[in-house]
């Protein structure tokens, strides 16, 4: 394939941008050179602001009419009403009066996306493992009408505080904080009608907010991630009643976190995978000596680059009764 | 996982009476009516944080009490057999109360007090020392504070006069997310 005029090598870029090595190698074997480049380059930009409108303090209309009044300029993100692009702010956005009454939530734009996904419904019982800081249970609970019941699992204490420090500023009534162990799950004794795991990841798609993460993370620590996740996927499907709906997903692009993870699970359950209707790539089919269950390409990989937005894998899996 | 245990459990009846007691002293009857159909819960620590609960996550929380961390919305804290209506607390019962100061300025949500200039207007009278609910402009939430002055002395009393003390140290205004929060 001719390349474009404005292709850069990415190996050069990857040096230049201070990857490690296996970085870039691996982004070029999921996505290809130019692909890569584009990705590098993207990365070393800066991202608009996003936020959620939370229809739980206030209506959409409204908030938008206060945010305009102090003349902060926004655009609407395609696919999630509540979601807006913020273009200019002549006042920090984290802090205006209606930040602090809950009006608004500052939320990356795919971040918006598994929650819209899980499609929770008020009458139902959701699971949202590895909860903090709570910008995609606060959804959850919008999404809820602040009805039904949201369980929100997070190990770490201090995690726990901000979880419910977020919750309590946005209005969330529907929801019980455990400080909890989602591997334990099981022994809570209670069966989800739906299910949102955002696991803990190596977070390769969110490297335009924390260049640390060029250096940060090796190839083993990546296979450390990939095994509790597995676990954690695991238990969240245990404690899944049989019909309900899953949702899996991780700011991480590395097929190990991902295809793997879902890959290894299904040779234990039985799961249908839906197809998303969003806008993204496939999900890998294979990646150097992995081959991935064919229904893989029904998840979507969300490329920085192309979205604007975090990178993210996302699938959507369905217990078979 | 932090191995101290977190005790979340039902208020006692007396617990129960101290917040009831104290919403409506300062909120009469539309305080109350704010907890209708939520249930109260103590969530025991240096201070006793309330929170109230919906039926239905009630019946979840009994089940689950002993890994509780959090559940509902927390509405104040129970110190030396008093309760102090704080944040969240107070956006519930503005739903329902007309105790209500609104103000001009932000510096209450930095933990500053409120001065008798800063006010736009009230929609009840209050007396010295009572409890009321305060808005910014636009009917946003900005906390609660207790009056240094009734409505009647706020009409003739010298623009530089506290009206409410304000306070970085409680979660009483809605900066403390800034502040304290996470």
């Amino acid at each position: 394939m001719q390349k474009e005029d404005n292709y850069v090598n990415p190996y050069k870029l990857g040096e230049e941008y201070n990857y490690e090595d296996y970085m870039t190698k691996r982004f070029v074997e999921m996505m290809g050179e130019e692909e890569t480049s584009n990705l590098l380059q993207f990365n070393e930009t800066e991202l608009n602001k996003t936020i959620r409108l939370n229809s739980i303090r206030s209506s959409f209309e409204h908030t938008a009419e206060l945010l305009e009044r102090k003349r902060i300029q926004f655009e609407d993100i395609v696919g999630v009403p509540e979601g807006k692009e913020i273009i200019s702010s002549p006042v920090p956005i984290g802090a205006t009066p209606e930040y602090l009454a809950g009006y608004y939530m500052l939320q990356g734009k795919n971040s918006m996306l598994p929650s819209r996904i899980l499609d929770p419904k008020a009458d139902e019982l959701i699971g949202d493992f590895a909860a903090a800081p709570g910008g995609k249970t606060s959804h959850l609970a919008q999404l809820m009408n602040n009805e039904g019941t949201i369980i929100a699992l997070e190990i770490s204490s201090n995690r726990c505080r901000s979880l419910k420090s977020n919750l309590a500023r946005m209005g969330v009534e529907n929801t019980i904080i455990l400080q909890y162990d989602t591997k334990k799950i099981n022994e809570l004794d209670l069966m989800f009608d739906k299910i949102l795991l955002d696991a803990p990841c190596s977070g390769s798609g969110i490297i335009i907010s924390d260049h640390s993460r060029k250096q940060s993370k090796t190839l083993s620590d990546i296979l450390n991630y990939q095994k509790y996740q597995t676990e954690l996927l695991t238990e969240s499907l245990r404690v899944l009643k049989p019909g309900g709906e899953l949702v899996y997903c991780t700011c991480s692009l590395e097929p190990e976190e991902n295809e793997l993870v879902i890959t290894q699970v299904l040779e234990n359950f039985d799961c249908k995978i839906e197809e998303l209707k969003i806008q993204g790539k496939a999900g890998l089919e294979k990646f150097q000596q992995y081959n991935f269950h064919p229904d893989l390409t029904k998840a979507k990989r969300i490329y920085p680059h192309t979205s604007k937005g975090e990178g993210f894998f996302i699938i959507k899996m369905v217990k078979e009764q | 996982m932090n191995s101290k245990t977190v005790n979340f459990r039902k208020t006692t009846k007396m617990e129960e009476e101290i917040v009831r007691r104290e919403i409506e002293e300062q909120f009469g009857k539309e305080g109350l009516d704010s907890l209708q159909n939520r249930l109260l819960w103590i969530k025991d620590g240096k201070i006793k944080e309330v929170c109230a609960l919906r039926p239905n996550i009630e019946k979840i929380a009994e089940t689950i009490s002993h890994n509780l961390y959090f559940a509902g919305i927390p509405i104040g804290s129970i110190k030396k057999d008093k309760f102090n209506l704080e944040i969240e607390g107070s956006a519930l019962i503005s739903l329902k109360s007309k105790k209500i100061i609104h103000i001009k300025t932000d510096q209450f949500l930095y933990g500053k007090s409120i001065f008798t200039d800063n006010v736009l207007r009230f929609d009840e009278v209050f007396k010295k020392g009572e409890l009321i609910i305060i808005k910014g402009r636009n009917n946003v939430h900005y906390g609660v504070g207790e009056t240094r002055i009734s409505s009647e002395e706020l009409q003739n009393a010298p623009s530089n006069t506290v009206m409410i003390e304000g306070s970085i140290n409680t979660p009483k205004d809605r900066g403390w997310y800034l502040r304290r929060g996470n």
